[in-house]
């Protein structure tokens, strides 16, 4: 502007002349055509400034005012604007020029520029870096773990078994884990730890260390990490080396030849003084396994016909010792209690048992029969912990159908109780007990076609029918004789 | 205290860079000034931006919610293939584990740098039990408690330490 009023090209604005106050009566006519030139000079001088504004105008809009803002504040030195009058205390704390924003209060710190600039900060580029780089990280976890995501699934879901006391179940996940993955061999640490304990609360020592060996050599083996591994071996080596040693002292006992009790006996204890590993009978053991000993010596007693209170006495001193084996003797122990008709003892092996394997039907069954041997019979609690045992146990096993039955012979419901045995049988349960009760179930409904295909099918197999079936048969003894004064098996 | 929570936070940068971006990310969408950026800085405000107050009960949630929800989704999606692993562990593939390793440490540094400031704790009940409307005092309830809670815990390196437990937890059970 400055340049074009130094060129003469704008009037001063005292100077200028409104065209409309130029009109043909106030000049002379020669002077219309200079009048009508200056009119037009005129306007072309205001369209060239016009333009020049809207050019001026238009090079400022193009300028980021946000960018011109940052740039403020983070080039104070290059901003040229002053406060040249302000207290220094009344400038902005950030760029130190400006006067403060004071209408968010007195004490505000930053002018409205560095304020207005503030909320404009560009994101950290380690931030953004970090949050692409967690990107690439779940992609490449992904990626890498993703040939074993079935193989952890199926893990998982032994695992879940297992931790919830399923240990059959686990230990069948686990099997197919081990059989049917093509990365399982060698991988899974929990799978094998937990196949391991699998196997050893249930009394498969061999199997465990058979896994073991499968997964780990020998040198492996001797290293401090793998202690508990190289332990289980060991364990199981000395199982196998007792039971090699038993076997020679029972043979004649258990295989049904003429034998000395105490002679027996005496053989089974001397065991426990014996060094193996001097005696060269062993490759590891310093000291056969006590439990297992002690455990022949109930199974000698029980063969020998001994009393069911010495049993137990026998049983419970193996409780006492035996932690971490109680597969050798628990469910014996609950059984017998049962026999008994010790409430205490059957509840306090039920509840062992259950703990170490809620799918352990041997401790239902027990603890069913409890009921059956007791005073005076319950059918009612029977029928209760068979219910028990149905929620636990699943579809797959209805081993529980035959306490079942008998709970229902008590109750005198006939019908009801041949379902159960039939339902038993169907399942291919056809075990020398579940014949018998078959046969006696069948007799008590009045079919007898039932009572001659048992005894057909136990002949074929080189068995006999029980004399208390036959006998019921003859009507020499009833129903509740065989439940409970008979006392045993059916 | 201060350098207990200050080596907390640098053993688990990442976690603390990300925080801070989702941080000042709410500001600019919420326009309120930042006034100090850094997201690493040895004092308490580390793993924060320093920013006004919010003015509105929603933005005051959303600058406590937003960067713990982000954080909370963040470290779920990358401890998933790491729990995995530990269940078929046996460390026997080198790149399987140092990824996986990695992964897992980024998950948890996300996770124990998921709550708020205390400040910004506080202005968020402020706003929302004082200027919130009903609809925001019953809506906001839940997480705003939560993350009120997960305020303090963070301040006493507690969230580092459960952390801690959490990893012992998963790799244990």
């Amino acid at each position: 502007m400055d340049e074009l009023k130094k060129d003469n090209l704008l009037p001063e604005e005292e100077e200028s002349i409104a065209p409309e106050e130029i009109t043909e009566d106030s000049f002379p006519e020669e002077q219309a055509d200079e009048n009508e030139e200056l009119m037009e000079e005129l306007e072309s001088i205001r369209d060239m400034f016009q333009q020049e504004l809207d050019r001026a105008s238009a090079e400022d809009s193009e300028y980021d005012e946000d960018e011109m803002l940052i740039q403020e504040l983070e080039n104070p030195d290059e901003y040229i604007e002053y406060e040249e009058e302000a207290d220094p205390e009344e400038l902005c704390q950030c760029c130190e020029e400006k006067l403060r924003f004071k209408e968010l209060g007195e004490d505000y710190p930053y002018c409205e520029d560095c304020r207005n600039a503030m909320k404009k900060y560009p994101l950290r580029k380690s931030g953004i870096l970090t949050f692409l780089l967690s990107g690439v990280l779940l992609f490449a976890s992904f990626y890498v773990s993703y040939p074993y995501m079935n193989d952890a699934l199926m893990v998982a879901e032994a695992s879940a078994s297992y931790k919830s006391g399923y240990i059959m179940t686990a230990l069948q996940s686990y099997y197919s884990y081990f059989n049917g993955s093509k990365t399982a061999e060698g991988t899974s640490k929990r799978a094998l730890d937990e196949m391991v304990e699998g196997y050893n609360k249930l009394g498969y020592q061999t199997n465990s260390a058979e896994l073991i060996k499968n997964n780990y050599s020998e040198d492996e083996l001797e290293k401090p990490w793998n202690k508990k591994y190289a332990s289980t071996v060991k364990e199981a080596t000395i199982l196998t080396e007792t039971y090699e040693a038993l076997t020679e002292v029972t043979n004649d006992a258990f295989s049904g030849k003429d034998y000395d009790y105490d002679e027996v006996m005496a053989g089974l204890n001397a065991l426990k003084e014996v060094n193996p590993l001097e005696e060269g009978k062993s490759q590891v053991a310093e000291k056969y396994n006590e439990v297992f000993i002690e455990y022949y010596k109930f199974v000698l007693m029980s063969i020998a016909e001994k009393s069911l209170s010495e049993q137990l006495d026998q049983l419970k001193y193996i409780d006492s010792i035996g932690e971490g084996q109680e597969w050798v003797y628990l469910a014996n122990y609950c059984a017998v209690a049962a026999r008994l008709g010790d409430e205490e003892a059957v509840n306090y092996s039920f509840d062992k048992l259950i703990s170490l394997n809620r799918e352990d039907n041997t401790a239902y069954i027990s603890k069913a029969n409890l009921y059956r041997f007791m005073e005076t019979p319950d059918a009612e609690k029977m029928i209760a912990v068979c219910e028990e045992a149905k929620a636990a146990l699943g579809a797959s096993d209805v081993t529980y159908k035959h306490p079942l039955a008998i709970a229902y012979l008590i109750k005198g419901e006939g019908s009801l109780a041949l379902e159960e045995i039939e339902a038993l049988f169907n399942a291919g349960n056809y075990t020398v007990q579940n014949c018998n009760l078959y046969a006696l179930v069948g007799l008590y409904n009045g079919d007898k076609e039932i009572y001659e295909d048992m005894k057909a099918l136990l002949a074929g197999y080189g068995y006999e029918i029980s004399d208390l079936v036959t006998q019921y048969k003859k009507g020499k003894i009833t129903i509740e004789e065989i439940i409970k004064d008979q006392g045993g098996d059916i | 205290m201060t350098k207990l929570y200050i080596l907390t936070k640098y053993l688990t940068f990442p976690g603390a860079l990300i925080r801070c971006m989702w941080e000042q990310l709410v500001c600019r969408i919420c326009k309120v000034p930042v006034e100090d950026n850094r997201y690493l800085r040895n004092d308490e405000m580390i793993s924060h931006v320093e920013h006004e107050f919010m003015p509105k009960a929603r933005g005051a949630f959303a600058l406590c919610f937003v960067p713990a929800f982000m954080n909370f989704i963040g470290a779920f999606l990358l401890s998933l293939a790491p729990i995995m692993f530990t269940l078929y562990a046996r460390f026997d593939d080198a790149l399987l584990t140092a990824v996986n390793i990695v992964a897992y440490w980024f998950a948890f540094s996300l996770m124990v740098n998921s709550y708020p400031l205390v400040e910004d704790a506080y202005n968020m009940m402020e706003k929302i039990y004082k200027n919130g409307n009903i609809l925001q005092k019953i809506l906001y309830a839940p997480a705003a408690v939560f993350l009120f809670i997960g305020a303090f815990v963070e301040k006493y390196c507690i969230s580092f330490i459960l952390g801690i437990a959490l990893t012992a937890a998963i790799i244990l059970i």
